[in-house]
């Protein structure tokens, strides 16, 4: 009875990866081969909806200067234009530096929290309040937007049936270490890709809580974020695509952001998102499956997302129930046919299959620096099934105790030219 | 005063955002159906012979480092309609307890010097960590139930011979289908490139059929366990996305200067 479960579960996570499996091969072709949908780039108006542009900031004095300079050289109408730099309780120089860049700039209007449920998404509920834009535009206080940006994100709302925009993130340190590289063959894969392709196929490309905006109605009416959780930017993407809206995604809304350079931090960044991806997983499974409003291919897209970050840990799991199975001489499992499905599955197509959207990203975007390194990611697999196994257990204790989370900010690694000036 | 031609860059590339390869049906469903697919038959209808080569190579080797070992090639069914595959039967080497507690020890300090310090949560600490874990659990079976253990190295043998036969027949239709999308109008790179790799993957898996079957053979099947799930697929997966990387860097490069021969559609 005991050895029969194991193996049904065995054939369980052969079958979770093969779906995975397919599914990037099926991302990558659309990618490679299909015809691509494009964003609102050749629409002109001189009517742009206002906009609020929304920064979390948690002791940023590192690089809160590089975001706001780039913000202000950004070309949008200034009476439609306002930035909301919200200070979460830093106890470094951020909030007197955000002071010294409202005295420059009007429109640089920082509000300063000082309350005991921090976190990004409470900060954005806060500023909500305050932002008078239609629309809300959040960047990460690492992030660096283009002069074009704010431009290119806002035209998405012109469409009335746009609830939330999405741009594509590239590492501007990715030539610091193996791990930046690594990160950058992953944004790469994850945007030029996977976002395009479900654009493309009209999916769901997901709202990714930075280099991106939403109707501020739209949040504030069904209550804003909710503070507790750690993935508001999935969690917004599935209460926008249940109640009927659409998400874009803008591949040609290029901006610039700093990715982890140890492996601790890394670790921490991805049990984080696992904890709070997970979370919302949980709470949006059924409503998805269940949703009127959502296609077929819509739901099966987007189960297979909220179910993304529980791959790791059914994999795990399975490693250890193959280790039973070994020991307990059930290895006739794997033989014949078997043999053909379990190998091909974890140890080709299962891990294969991510290196489709990455080398069909760096392929189309020309890049070839990094891509000779994609066979050490083989190690970071590894990495990633401990680190977002460890936040999926994290997520099922939050749920199950009703705990509520703190929100942990990733730390910045910037560090400035002796001689000043931007990097 | 620079010139228009010193001060402006010498080539202006055309956007990369929207723009995807152009689909070239016929070359290749020519390169598929007519190299790729004849090739795989060929290879399902000869992987008998080529592990009975494999068997015949390792068992000469085998026999001059153990020249008292009593081997014998056996076969054994595989995919239906396409043969049998054949592998070495032979002795498994004796359990040995003092061994198995100097393994363990080891295995413990090992495990305990990757969970400290620098190396904490460091991707190659993990990887060395599962394998360590693996050896640790495999040591503490055979402590309390070695004359339980359910596989001998002629079993072993087998699975490995499968295992391997199965890995090229994936490796190839994977790389297969990959090139045939990629590498659209690289002929002979790609033939190159998939050539490479299957005689890489072959020579790979001779050489450690070798080990493997010398380590269970000849020092202790305590290690079979850490040699399947550590030293196993994984690292066929590691030397094929090796070759991959540079495959597609080279791809890259040539696409590059290619940009304006049409195989970009926008």
């Amino acid at each position: 009875m005991v050895i029969n479960l194991l193996k049904s579960f065995m054939i369980f996570t052969v079958v979770y990866m093969l779906i995975y499996a397919i599914r990037h091969m099926v991302f990558s072709f659309s990618r490679m081969f299909g015809k691509q949908k494009r964003y609102y780039d050749d629409v002109y108006t001189s009517e742009m909806p206002t906009i609020s542009v929304l920064i979390p900031m948690y002791n940023e004095e590192k690089v809160l200067d590089n975001v706001l300079d780039s913000l202000v050289a950004c070309e949008y109408d200034r009476d439609r234009l306002e930035i909301i730099p919200i200070n979460d309780s830093s106890t470094d120089r951020t909030k007197e530096l955000l002071d010294e860049y409202h005295a420059r700039y009007e429109f640089i209007r920082p509000i300063h929290r000082n309350s005991n449920l921090r976190g990004k998404p409470a900060a954005l509920n806060d500023a909500m309040k305050v932002a008078t834009g239609e629309i809300i535009i959040v960047f990460d206080a690492d992030y660096r937007p283009n002069k074009n940006m704010l431009k290119q994100l806002a035209l998405a709302f012109l469409d009335p049936s746009t609830g939330a925009v999405m741009g594509r993130v590239i590492p501007y340190n990715s030539g610091k270490n193996l791990l930046t590289r690594l990160l950058s063959l992953e944004r790469a894969g994850g945007y030029q890709a996977d976002q395009q392709a479900r654009y493309n196929m009209g999916t769901l490309p997901q709202y990714g809580g930075t280099v991106g905006g939403f109707r501020r109605e739209l949040v504030l009416e069904s209550g804003g974020f909710n503070p507790f959780v750690l993935a508001e930017d999935t969690e917004l993407t599935f209460r926008l695509y249940l109640d009927g809206w659409k998400i874009v995604y803008a591949n040609s809304a290029e901006c610039y952001e700093e990715v982890p350079e140890t492996w601790a931090i890394r670790g921490k960044q991805v049990r984080r998102w696992s904890r709070g991806h997970n979370n919302v997983a949980f709470r949006y499974f059924i409503p998805v499956l269940t949703a009127k409003n959502l296609s077929f291919f819509e739901k099966v897209d987007g189960m297979l997302l909220l179910l993304i970050y529980m791959g790791p840990t059914i994999f795990l799991l399975g490693f250890i129930v193959s280790l039973i199975l070994f020991f307990t001489g059930e290895m006739n499992l794997i033989s014949t046919w078997w043999i053909l499905i379990f190998i091909g599955a974890t140890n080709s197509l299962g891990n294969f299959a991510p290196f489709y959207e990455i080398s069909v990203a760096v392929i189309v975007d020309g890049k070839n620096n990094d891509i000779k390194l994609v066979h050490l990611m083989i190690f970071s697999f590894y990495y990633y099934v401990w680190h977002i196994s460890l936040g999926f257990f994290e997520a099922i204790i939050d749920i199950v105790t009703k705990r509520h989370v703190k929100w942990n900010k990733t730390e910045r690694f910037l560090v400035k030219p002796k001689n000043g000036g931007t990097i | 005063m620079n010139t228009v031609k010193e001060t402006t860059k010498s080539r202006i590339r055309l956007s990369h955002t929207y723009r995807h390869l152009k689909v070239e049906h016929l070359r290749q469903n020519l390169y598929l159906w007519l190299l790729i697919l004849p090739v795989l038959i060929l290879f399902m209808f000869n992987y008998s012979s080529l592990t009975y080569m494999i068997s015949n190579l390792v068992k000469s080797t085998l026999s001059l480092v153990i020249p008292s070992s009593n081997m014998i090639i056996r076969s054994s069914q595989f995919l239906p309609y396409f043969g049998n595959v054949s592998f070495i039967d032979l002795p498994t080497a004796p359990y040995n307890n003092q061994l198995n507690y100097i393994t363990l020890f080891i295995s413990i300090i090992m495990l305990a010097f990757v969970f400290t310090g620098r190396r904490k949560g460091h991707p190659v600490s993990i990887f060395v960590s599962i394998g360590l874990f693996v050896q640790i659990i495999s040591s503490l079976f055979f402590l309390f139930a070695s004359n339980d253990f359910p596989y001998t190295a002629t079993i072993y043998s087998e699975l490995y011979i499968k295992q391997q036969v199965s890995l090229w027949l994936f490796f190839f239709i994977i790389l297969g289908v990959l090139t045939a999308l990629l590498g659209n109008g690289y002929f002979l790179y790609n033939i190159f490139f998939l050539t490479g790799i299957m005689i890489y993957s072959l020579v790979y898996g001779v050489l450690r059929y070798l080990t493997y079957l010398y380590i269970l053979s000849e020092v202790s099947t305590i290690y079979m366990a850490a040699l399947f799930f550590t030293f196993g697929p994984l690292f066929d997966f590691l030397y094929v996305t090796f070759f991959y990387g540079r495959y597609v860097s080279r791809i890259i490069s040539v696409n590059e200067t290619k940009e304006s021969e049409d195989i970009w559609e926008w």
